[in-house]
């Protein structure tokens, strides 16, 4: 990748360890799917871990079926039911058909949380949604606690002996990252993870998209989308990855609660670059 | 009594329910598990399988606690073993390694290189073999008798099998041979109608509908069936009466599909490791201890409930140190006949009770109100 294009795509949307390390106590909880391979063979048997936490450091969910809303893969053009055991981790279990990427989509149904004022305005921030601050402010609630029913949409690749078209298509959550090119293509384009936010099947403007690497948590970066709900990351490293963002809406006047957040994840194994053109085989 | 009326009626229900709910598993059958096979000598009992010199000995075992005397009803009946000796198998992952001996990475590729295949006429002698994919079969020694069932477990101490002890010199395996995939079938007429592979597997009811398949076809049933389980068990498990959480109980114990099951019900050996269950299996390993020791106790709690004390950890007669290796058998005597007794009377004998009392409810109802009408027209004349 040409080192200028990456700083061009890194400069202005990077919040750097440092800037997320003065933030407040952690209050919200990541959540994605890490299966026992990012790379299945053909026929072999994935296990699918559900994970809450933070920085890509997250402890095992047990499947829940009432907490369930959808979770299916999506490979070689099907889409199967991911089955599991309740109150088992790992959550699901898959046979992997190894043709095609595969993509793993969950949706959980919504959970209420209260949180005091003064946390959940913590939380806010941490997740990049100061509008809502603002928002909460101008309608006179900041002393208010924070009530909220959250969503939890998550996405996995498993990486096939060829890329697939499903990758860049939104496969129907509420809140969902899409990326606009299969990032499991070793023959892609160096390392730049360009995608889509979207809400309601629309473009979102402005939200916060986070990008943490498995291997080196301290190793993430994050930028918001632009009008268009496009987002691009310049990932300096191969490895398993996590793109997260989090999205908040006044909830409906029939509802419990005051606000529903939409938390999205994309999960990823990122290949080893393909030698720049021109690029000599030493051998 | 009163309190066995009170309790007669959700147990009935119950039952019926679970009836209805329990798979062909459950009341077809299997192996060394306590129900019936109607043609018993399908019914595969052991597969043993390990080094012993320059020899690989190899056993499969059928028609589980043999009494009587021959003619036995074998005929029908072909038995096979098979052997992978290409698709890969990896020893990285502890618990399948614990488990199952190792890890076949894709089970659907799982084939057979190798089958030996006996028919026995019905005194239990051999009637013809066919070996295939091995160098000079001819010095394959075959001993097909009668002889002790060496599984270690109460029920089928002073009990006989129907044995097939083979033993295959190495150098009719390819040269730098390490690592075997086998597992053992019974088929009637060109149809599978049992299988075996690792101890313990096909014997769980929750396994059943194995029997029937190739290996390269356990893992989507595994997981059809670990969706059907699962689904009933949390509808049942979602409901607050005892009874139901009761019933959930036994489905999970029983039916359901545990996370470590999805894999293919074969018999794993490499000589990269010790031999020994479950990397292949003696006649002396205590599978019920040592399946227990990885999740799966019901052998075992049968031993405490149905043997003495301390349980035992060696077969009831000690294993020849020479060919065929398996005991002298017991001697020959009546088996018990099996039940003749069935459910059924006694499901009708509730329904038309059911009927009955439904009706003299109703049509004491239907009395009363009449009874009330008359009155008041009465009343109002």
């Amino acid at each position: 990748m040409p080192s200028a294009a990456a700083a061009r795509l890194a400069a202005p949307a990077l919040l750097t360890v440092a800037a997320l390390a003065t933030m407040g106590p952690a209050r919200a909880h990541d959540f994605w799917i890490e299966p026992s391979t990012f790379h299945p063979a053909a026929g072999t048997t994935v296990t699918i871990g559900l994970r809450a936490g933070q920085n890509f450091v997250g402890d095992p969910v047990p499947r829940f079926e009432r907490g369930i809303e959808r979770f299916v893969v999506r490979q070689d053009g099907s889409e199967q039911p991911v089955v599991g055991i309740e109150n088992v981790d790992p959550a699901g279990f898959l046979q992997a058909r190894g043709g095609s990427t595969a993509v793993i989509a969950y949706a959980s149904t919504g959970a209420p949380i209260e949180l005091p004022a003064a946390q959940f305005e913590d939380y806010l921030r941490q997740v990049g949604l100061e509008p809502i601050i603002e928002l909460r402010a101008r309608r006179g609630e900041r002393a208010k606690p924070g009530r909220e029913r959250f969503y939890r949409y998550a996405k996995a690749l498993l990486t096939g002996e060829r890329t697939s078209a499903a990758v860049t298509q939104p496969v129907g959550l509420a809140y969902e990252i899409v990326p606009d090119t299969d990032p499991t293509d070793p023959a892609a384009p160096q390392n730049i993870l360009r995608g889509r936010v979207l809400y309601a099947n629309k473009p979102l403007a402005g939200a916060l998209v986070e990008a943490y690497l498995y291997s080196d948590p301290s190793v993430h970066f994050a930028t918001r989308s632009d009008a268009g709900g496009a987002f691009a990351f310049a990932l300096p490293r191969a490895g398993i990855w996590l793109v997260k963002s989090v999205h908040m809406a006044r909830a409906s006047i029939f509802s419990s609660a005051d606000w529903e957040s939409f938390w999205a994840s994309l999960t990823f194994e990122l290949p080893a670059a393909r030698p720049p053109p021109g690029a000599q085989d030493p051998r | 009594m009163k309190k066995f009326a009170i309790w007669i009626f959700p147990v009935l229900v119950l039952s019926l329910a679970l009836f209805a709910l329990a798979p062909r598993a459950i009341r077809a059958s299997d192996h060394a598990d306590p129900i019936n096979l109607k043609e018993p000598e399908s019914n595969i009992t052991d597969l043993f399988f390990y080094p012993k010199g320059d020899q690989m000995i190899l056993i499969l075992d059928v028609r589980r606690a043999l009494l009587a005397p021959e003619p036995y009803n074998l005929a029908p009946f072909e038995y096979v073993v098979h052997m992978d000796l290409t698709t890969p198998v990896t020893y990285g992952n502890d618990s399948e390694r614990a488990r199952y001996g190792g890890t076949v990475a894709n089970p659907e590729r799982i084939h057979d290189d190798v089958t030996i295949s006996l028919r026995l006429n019905n005194d239990a002698t051999l009637k013809e073999k066919s070996i295939k994919g091995l160098k000079n079969p001819d010095a394959i020694r075959i001993f097909v008798g009668v002889r002790d069932d060496p599984f270690i477990f109460p029920r089928f101490f002073k009990k006989n099998t129907i044995a097939m002890v083979m033993s295959i010199p190495m150098s009719s395996f390819p040269d730098g041979q390490q690592d075997w995939i086998l597992w053992g079938s019974t088929y009637k007429s060109g149809k599978q109608v049992d299988h075996v592979g690792r101890s313990n597997r096909t014997q769980q009811a929750r396994f059943d509908s194995l029997n029937t398949l190739p290996p390269s076809q356990h893992v989507p049933e595994i997981m059809r069936l670990l969706k059907k389980w699962n689904d009933r068990f949390t509808f049942v498990n979602s409901f607050k009466e005892p009874m139901l959480k009761a019933a959930a109980g036994f489905i999970q114990y029983l039916l359901q599909i545990r996370k470590y099951d999805v894999v293919a019900d074969v018999m794993i050996y490499t000589t990269r490791h010790p031999a020994g269950f479950p990397n292949g299996r003696f006649l002396t390993d205590d599978v019920a201890a040592q399946t227990c020791a990885t999740g799966d106790c019901i052998l075992q709690d049968l031993s405490f409930i149905e043997g003495g004390w301390p349980r035992a950890t060696v077969n009831d007669k000690p294993f020849l140190e020479d060919w065929p290796y398996l005991a002298e058998p017991w001697p020959e005597a009546p088996e018990p006949p099996p039940s003749t007794k069935s459910i059924w009377p006694y499901i009708i004998a509730f329904v038309i009770v059911d009927l009955i009392v439904g009706w003299l409810i109703v049509e004491g109802l239907r009395r009363l109100v009449l009874w009330g009408i008359r009155r008041r027209q009465r009343a109002v004349a």
